[in-house]
């Protein structure tokens, strides 16, 4: 989703470049912001028609012909979209901060939070109704595998793809803008970690209810582990300061009487 | 914590936050403040969102989404504790860095904007129980007394003492309002069982079988049936505590606002 | 760009593909088959289940009956169902209501424990509430252990007649008649609204101000921490002050409105009933396994026993029964067949002797064939850390009772 971005960017960095107005026409979020809102809403429905239709029984025809193609597909897509937009913003890298100047450097911000926004706004759409929809699903059916439909829409495609932005997210700031070159910024790093995490720690989930768990609880210490690295979402806070401190001081230099555009 | 605490600071600095101040003078500049705080609070309340869904359901879910689970014992206590776990460390950053006293408010008012729209999508819509089954608890009278707790004293500590501690006491007096019908008593076949409980057997939850409600049990000390202002008790010191334990989590996850030159 | 245009694509194909099984609507609940072979084997044997009527409207009344042998081969490592276990139904959802339920005449509202080798006979009364095509299951949930799924019965469900919504209605002790789909609802709506407004209201009074998050950083930052409290104002401390008490004040008065309203309430009923188990019937056949193949590459399993008839009738060898498959044996043809019944086997079962006449001793080779085997997986076996098998012989006298007893022991697989 960031390709977009870096390519605007890219392109229209040497352009008249204006200090005000990048979020209220922010066509990036908008647009992006639908998609993902049509994305969510697509696999919902799909949710809804499929999965006590077709969706109940891994050993079933039905279940290979319309669950396994979607979650293999979602991991092409999530996993070509990850590595592919990482590695091109990582060689496509920008080192010498010095060359960046403090108009193009508030324009890199607003693009950041735009694309923290997008985030948002699916983090929230996964909030709003993925998270629930797996504890309803397995308090009224009967666990077969791995792979039962709300499974393949969270844990193959919702949390994964916060990651699948969140990762090419963190490489374009710490590549794009001046403050965070060159360097790792902490609690951006703990936020993509956290969400990261949450894939392998799966596994773990997934070992255990074929051991020692065999119980629908949903608040079993089992769970812990994916409730752990949720908590990385408190350094948001720090991270919200952090963009602070250096976005505030930019506005208040560039919009300054006096300064004088580089 | 950041630069702000360092005694010493730089000429530069000096001069750089003189600007700053001005700037809040400057209607141009102020434009964009307000329009980045408007981001601000789109994205942090939007991330809160999906933090406390993954927090709350799987620390007191079961719980929140069965009425047939709401007890006089666990639930009042697992509640409270996991809310205030995850408020803290929020409540400490936003507290320290710009005053302002809303986390405990923004995240039990948006979980109750979520988990209704979740219920309906998920509950009711998706696996078709009816709603008077599946609505969510409410927290957020208890959001409110938290935040404004600590308006009034201006002390995470103190603030922590009575919020933390109405927080967790209040939860069964505070739901009591709309709970109440569902404890009246039936009879179903010569048993006794209340509401909750009759809705619990008649809509079907295949895994979900009675025994894997986490509920009060009688014992032999349950004198009087005093379980509900115990619990009350019990549930404002747990919330204190816990309450403080993660603003603690919240000072060190704050002071970690820094940079790394290296991952290891 | 392409990206994009790559995502609507994509987007298409998934709609394109929702389409077309729109039709298809039908749900089931199932699992019968993502269990491990010798778990299904040796836990539960489940038989004579019953489901009636098949095609029923929204409101009507299905009853599912049937039996079951809890095993003497029971694995040691699961949680025992000689614990907790609870008699469940298997629908998705509340696709049905549960309106009783009882095993062995005692009603089953709440769990309780079985005993091995033992029989229970079961029955659940639901009442349709979803339109729609169930595979109807009964289930036993045995605490820490999991569920323990019996076969389904598909049970058509009609839209009712009328377009008024479902209600469920039920008398409560105090004398009122309440409808549980929506029974109380209006006060959980209003008490969430005021809430919600109190909220709402307490966060715009301090997110609705022109200075917000940047501002005031700026400000602390500027003056320093120790003197952040000055961004604190007298109307803060006010506003606060109003929110807090106004806070407690609807609190206890909501808590009081309650209690007035609705005096009488009990906590949440829970706890363990008993049922009287009832013995297997056997009949006086002596049944020893000496061995117990099964195909790998096939769909069969064979036992070798030795059957010593202690009865005074001749005994006919009818059926076997493993992980809820029927094999019954055409020669003999006895044994009940329901409507609607599935995994049966018709002429599944081969013995090399069908009738062991009183008194005698044989050495018998059953051989349990179909391709149900194969279909419920049961080659799977091969990936089980404990190969052995469990399974219930039915035979009948010459006054045509029935008798059954559970066989089990080691199985090994032959590769060619």
């Amino acid at each position: 989703m960031a390709t977009e971005n870096t390519q605007s960017i890219a392109l229209d960095s040497s352009a008249d470049s204006k200090v005000e107005g990048h979020f209220k026409r922010n066509r990036f979020v908008y647009g992006f912001g639908a998609l993902v809102v049509a994305i969510g809403a697509a696999l919902r429905i799909y949710l809804d028609t499929m999965g006590f239709s077709v969706g109940t029984d891994f050993y079933s025809d039905e279940f290979q012909v319309y669950w396994m193609p979607l979650l293999y597909g979602e991991l092409i897509l999530l996993g070509g979209f990850t590595v592919i937009l990482s590695t091109y913003l990582w060689l496509t890298r920008e080192t010498d901060a010095s060359a960046i100047s403090k108009e193009l450097e508030l324009k890199r911000y607003w693009k950041m939070l735009s694309i923290f926004s997008v985030m948002a706004i699916w983090g929230g759409l996964i909030g709003a109704n993925a998270i629930e929809s797996d504890a309803a699903w397995h308090q009224v059916t009967i666990r077969d595998t791995d792979f039962t439909p709300t499974h393949i829409i969270i844990f193959y495609f919702a949390l994964p793809a916060l990651t699948a932005m969140l990762v090419p997210a963190f490489i374009w700031v710490h590549t794009r803008v001046p403050a965070y070159m060159n360097k790792i910024s902490i609690p951006f790093l703990a936020v993509v970690c956290g969400i990261l995490m949450i894939m392998p720690n799966y596994g773990f989930n997934e070992w255990g209810h074929t051991f020692f768990y065999a119980e629908e609880l949903f608040a079993a210490p089992i769970h812990y582990g994916f409730v752990f690295l949720g908590w990385s979402l408190f350094f948001l806070i720090p991270l919200a300061m952090q963009i602070i401190s250096h976005m505030a001081r930019l506005i208040s230099e560039t919009t300054a009487e006096g300064y004088q555009a580089s | 914590m950041s630069e702000t605490q360092t005694a010493e600071i730089t000429e530069v600095e000096a001069k750089a936050r003189l600007l700053d101040l001005k700037s809040l003078d400057n209607p141009k500049a102020m434009k964009l403040y307000r329009r980045f705080d408007g981001i601000i609070i789109l994205v942090l309340f939007l991330f809160i969102v999906l933090g406390i869904q993954i927090h709350f359901t799987l620390t007191a879910g079961d719980w929140d989404y069965w009425i047939d689970w709401r007890d006089r014992r666990w639930w009042p206590l697992v509640a409270p504790f996991s809310l205030l776990l995850f408020i803290a460390p929020f409540q400490y950053g936003l507290w320290a860095r710009v005053r302002l006293p809303v986390a405990g408010t923004a995240v039990t008012l948006l979980l109750c904007l979520v988990s209704w729209v979740s219920r309906y999508f998920n509950f009711y819509e998706f696996t078709h129980f009816p709603m008077s089954f599946v609505f969510p608890s409410t927290y957020i009278a208890l959001g409110i007394l938290l935040d404004c707790s600590l308006v009034v004293t201006r002390s995470l500590l103190v603030s922590s003492v009575i919020g933390g501690g109405l927080f967790g006491a209040l939860v069964y007096p505070l739901n009591w309002a709309f709970m109440a019908p569902y404890k009246v008593p039936v009879e179903l076949h010569g048993m006794l069982m209340s509401v909750a409980d009759l809705m619990g057997y008649q809509y079907v939850r295949t895994t979900t079988p009675e025994y894997l409600r986490i509920i009060e049990e009688s014992t032999l000390r349950t004198f009087g049936g005093s379980v509900t202002p115990l619990t009350a008790v019990f549930s404002g010191l747990c919330g204190m505590v816990i309450y403080m334990i993660f603003l603690w989590v919240g000072s060190r996850v704050n002071a970690m606002e820094k940079f790394t030159k290296r991952i290891v | 760009m392409n990206k994009l245009l790559a995502k609507k694509k994509w987007f298409g194909a998934l709609l394109a593909s929702m389409m077309l099984v729109m039709m298809a609507g039908e749900a089931s609940a199932h699992g019968e088959r993502a269990q491990l072979a010798s778990m299904r084997m040796r836990t539960v044997h489940w038989f004579d289940t019953k489901v009636e009527p098949l095609n029923v409207k929204v409101g009507d009344i299905v009853t599912v009956t049937g039996k079951l042998v809890t095993s003497e081969w029971w694995p040691n490592q699961l949680a025992s169902i000689e614990d907790t276990v609870f008699l469940n139904i298997g629908v998705p959802g509340p696709a049905f209501l549960r309106l009783d339920s009882e095993v062995n005449g005692v009603p089953m509202m709440r769990s309780t424990a079985f005993p091995f080798g033992k029989v229970y006979e079961y029955k659940t009364v639901i009442r349709a509430r979803v339109a729609g095509r169930y595979h109807v299951h009964p289930i036993l949930n045995v605490k820490d252990a999991g569920a323990l799924v019996d076969k389904g019965t598909w049970v058509e469900v009609a839209e009712n007649d009328s377009a008024a919504p479902f209600v469920n209605e039920y008398t409560t002790m105090p004398g009122d008649t309440i409808n549980l789909e929506t029974y109380a609802l209006g006060g959980v709506y209003t008490w969430h609204l005021i809430w919600i407004a109190m909220g709402v209201a307490y966060i715009v009074f301090w997110l609705v101000r022109k200075e917000l998050f940047i501002p005031r950083f700026i400000r602390i930052r500027s003056v320093g921490n120790d003197r952040a409290n000055e961004l604190m104002t007298k109307r803060d401390f006010v506003g606060g002050s109003i929110f807090f008490t106004l806070t407690l004040a609807i609190i206890l008065g909501g808590y009081l409105w309650a209690e007035n309203k609705y005096p009488i309430t009990i906590p949440l009923q829970t706890g363990k009933v008993e049922v009287p188990p009832i013995d297997v019937p056997t009949g006086d056949l002596e049944i020893v396994v000496d061995s117990a193949t099964y195909k790998l590459a096939g769909r069969s399993l064979t036992m070798n026993l030795t059957l010593t008839n202690n009865n005074k009738s001749p005994i006919r060898l009818a059926e076997f029964l493993t992980a809820n498959i029927r094999f019954m044996n055409p020669e003999v043809n006895e044994g009940e067949i329901y409507e609607g019944e599935e995994m049966v086997a018709k002429a599944g079962l081969t013995a090399s002797v069908n009738t062991i006449a009183p008194g005698k001793t044989v050495k018998v080779e059953l051989v349990a064939s179909d391709a149900l085997w194969e279909q419920y997986r049961m080659t799977g076996m091969i990936n089980d850390p404990d190969s052995r098998f469990a399974g219930l012989i039915f035979y009948y006298d010459d006054n045509g009772e029935r008798y059954f007893q559970e066989v089990g022991g080691s199985i090994l697989p032959e590769f060619f």
